[in-house]
């Protein structure tokens, strides 16, 4: 009796105990905490970015214009404020360098840089984790479908993935968000349709090693449906491979949005991006007299891709024992 | 293997039309067309851009467009020129106020023509320019396909020999460093390196031209030439430079793994008992080995690197065509964007079809699976 007890505390306290060690093994991760560190500082500041705005009390003469969250900025009325010194255009501030009231100086229009940057953080960074997640899903769905299912299901699912793996992401980026409006939303969706690839594939084989398990078989022995097999069975082994990927998706999303707003094909351009910001940067003239348009923003995009790479890194080394941690 | 690649091909075919479909859809299904980027809405007056969109055919439904295009590029029709010297050319009379010169597409249907050979491929014409679409693709193909070819050669060599180094000295200072430097890498956006690489070296230092395939006052290019030739080459390094980092971060994170995975793998501990020399040891039993899955990789990489030379292009102004497909994107110029993605589409599918021959080339294993 006794032993039967012990027997289903183990087993109740097993869950707790792998996360406990992930957790402990990413700690280990020196990189990887230190990226962990910098995105939370980053979501506070995307959180919190009208208290850091230098500007924002002074709204006389701002023109404040509309951009549309669509579904976002009815779930979430906060992420539509916005700030005067980030949107409102002032003229007679135009093109000045960093200065006491204006930290990161001010671009053509006059508008305040070091703001446009915190508010670019809402957008970068919802864009990123969007676009992953939906990518995410698509990308585990197809996955477990093709793999559990097989046969023509498996390789017309494959070929279609091979497919979109062969389209020039960035090119099909520009048409699709040049030609679809400019939202934040479109930009979201359309990056998170154009990213899954990689993670059916993933899936996909992880399904079918799992497909292959005892555990498996026994299910199926007992009768269970295969949709229930796939999703309650196979699903949750496929979970840390998608969580690594969908981190390092994080990364790439925002650094397609960058790409497409500095080419001037991404958000419309009175909505602070680090792309918008550096767009301007086109120019020789202002490369190479206005530096503080480019190089902040540029360098904002850098570190938080670059912490977003390093979580994905210590992700994956504490989710697959295999490999060691030094 | 004839046979292997006879099938490959085959399968190419219905990719290259799912591929054209679905890049039709996207560009027709888009608010706005060409004749709202050819003029000011205010000079179309009466319906003349209605007029204007019956003329160019783009007042048809989507799908029997799309026919109309697809039986113009098929090489087993032919142009209205090709089969009738005096076929009537629908005209228009020069856009008032502006320099542009409506000329329609070429999309009247065409009869099949079975004895079409060569095959003749034709996809329309430009509808900003005018001009077929094939003779501007035709111009910008080659600095594209260089920027492309160069770009990766570097990346894979120098990405190859760093990720080799690292693995070989496991922990030093070099590796550890090389691995931070290849995440930089690939965390930072190519366009950020570009302005780095403009701010740094052109209006710094001015080690190098900021933009453009050559210097404006050399009108006539000649290979033969050494001055050209090293000019030509000055205005390539720093685009290469800056496109291949992403690749090469790639290529040496990878490579690193491959070799330490090697290096413990049996058959090299053998070889290093049989008290082999390290460099023959590493040389030719892990390296090798190591080396072959990188064919594979460099392919998958291709539509990023793509990417990345659309970038480049623009912002160095390199004549090729991703500059072509920006300014297309911005005209709506329907056409050049079709045949920019075909073309893009078939040279990534045959890139992808030469990786699995070389793949089965150099890696024995391939070839044995393929007769049993």
């Amino acid at each position: 009796m006794a032993t039967a007890e012990t027997l289903a505390g183990v087993i109740e306290e097993a869950p707790r105990r792998t996360r406990m060690s992930i957790w402990w093994r990413f700690r280990r991760h020196r990189l990887a905490l230190f990226g962990f560190v910098i995105l939370g500082i980053l979501v506070l500041i995307a959180l919190f970015a009208p208290l850091l705005d230098r500007n924002s009390f002074d709204c006389l003469g701002g023109i404040v214009q509309d951009h549309d969250w669509g579904v976002l900025g009815l779930l979430f009325p906060e992420v539509e404020s916005r700030s005067c010194a980030a949107y409102g255009t002032d003229i007679s501030i135009a093109d000045e360098g960093p200065s006491l009231s204006n930290l990161l100086g001010t671009d053509k229009a006059g508008r305040d840089v070091w703001s446009r940057i915190v508010f670019g953080a809402r957008i970068s960074l919802a864009v990123g984790i969007v676009a992953a997640f939906i990518s995410s899903a698509i990308g585990t769905l197809i996955g477990i479908v093709s793999g559990y299912a097989g046969r023509w299901i498996d390789s017309l699912l494959m070929r279609f993935t091979e497919l979109i793996m062969t389209l020039p992401t960035l090119f099909l980026l520009l048409i699709v968000s040049s030609l679809f409006g400019r939202s934040v939303v479109h930009l979201m969706v359309i990056i998170g349709l154009l990213g899954w690839t990689g993670k059916a594939r993933l899936v996909r084989g992880q399904v079918l090693s799992l497909k292959a398990m005892d555990y498996v078989t026994a299910a199926r022995a007992l009768g269970a449906s295969a949709k229930r097999i796939s999703f309650v069975h196979i699903f949750p082994g496929t979970v840390p491979y998608v969580v690594v990927s969908a981190t390092l998706t994080v990364g790439g999303a925002i650094l397609s949005e960058a790409s497409l707003s500095f080419l001037g094909y991404g958000v419309g351009f009175e909505v602070p991006t680090w792309g918008n910001i550096m767009n301007s940067a086109q120019s020789l003239h202002i490369l190479q007299n206005e530096p503080w348009l480019w190089l902040p923003p540029g360098l904002a995009i850098g570190m938080t891709v670059l912490s977003v790479n390093f979580v994905g890194d210590g992700l994956r080394d504490a989710l697959d024992p295999r490999t060691k941690i030094d | 293997m004839t046979k292997y690649i006879i099938r490959r091909t085959l399968i190419a075919l219905p990719m290259l039309l799912a591929i054209s479909i679905m890049t039709f859809a996207f560009i027709n299904l888009a608010p706005g067309d060409p004749v709202d980027a050819m003029i000011d809405p205010e000079f179309f007056v009466g319906g003349a851009g209605d007029k204007l969109r019956a003329r160019l055919g783009l007042d048809k439904p989507i799908h029997e467009r799309y026919l109309l295009w697809l039986i113009e590029v098929s090489p087993l029709s032919s142009s209205c020129e090709a089969r009738d010297p005096e076929c009537e050319t629908l005209r228009l009379d020069r856009i008032p106020g502006t320099d542009s010169w409506p000329f329609p597409t070429d999309i009247i249907p065409t009869a099949l023509n079975l004895k079409a050979w060569p095959p003749d491929v034709n996809f329309g014409y430009s509808y900003q320019f005018g001009v077929s679409v094939m003779s501007m693709i035709g111009d910008r193909i080659v600095p594209t396909i260089e920027l492309t070819i160069v770009s990766l050669l570097a990346a894979t060599v120098i990405g190859t020999a760093l990720g080799v180094v690292q693995a070989l000295r496991q922990y030093s200072f070099f590796d550890y460093s090389f691995s931070v430097g290849a995440l930089f890498g690939l965390s930072i956006p190519t366009f950020f390196f570009a302005l780095l690489a403009l701010y740094i070296f052109v209006a710094i230092l001015g080690w190098f031209p900021s933009y453009g395939m050559r210097d404006y006052k050399i009108t006539e290019f000649d290979v033969t030439n050494i001055s050209h030739l090293l000019n030509h080459a000055h205005h390539l390094t720093l685009p290469v430079a800056v496109v291949m980092l992403e690749s090469l971060a790639g290529n040496m994170r990878y490579m690193r793994t491959a070799m330490l995975d090697v290096m413990r793998s049996d058959y090299v501990r053998t070889a290093q008992a049989k008290g082999l020399s390290s460099w023959l040891v590493f040389g030719r039993h892990a390296f090798r080995n190591a080396l072959l899955p990188l064919v594979t990789i460099t392919t998958l990489r291709l539509p990023g690197l793509i990417g990345g030379i659309i970038i480049i292009e623009h912002m160095f102004a390199w004549p090729g065509m991703g500059q072509l497909g920006i300014r297309a994107i911005s005209d709506r110029d329907y056409t050049i964007l079709m045949g920019l993605a075909m073309i893009t589409a078939t040279l990534v599918l045959f890139s992808n079809l030469l990786a699995d021959v070389l793949y089965a080339f150099v890696d024995p294993r391939v070839r044995v699976e393929e007769q049993g």
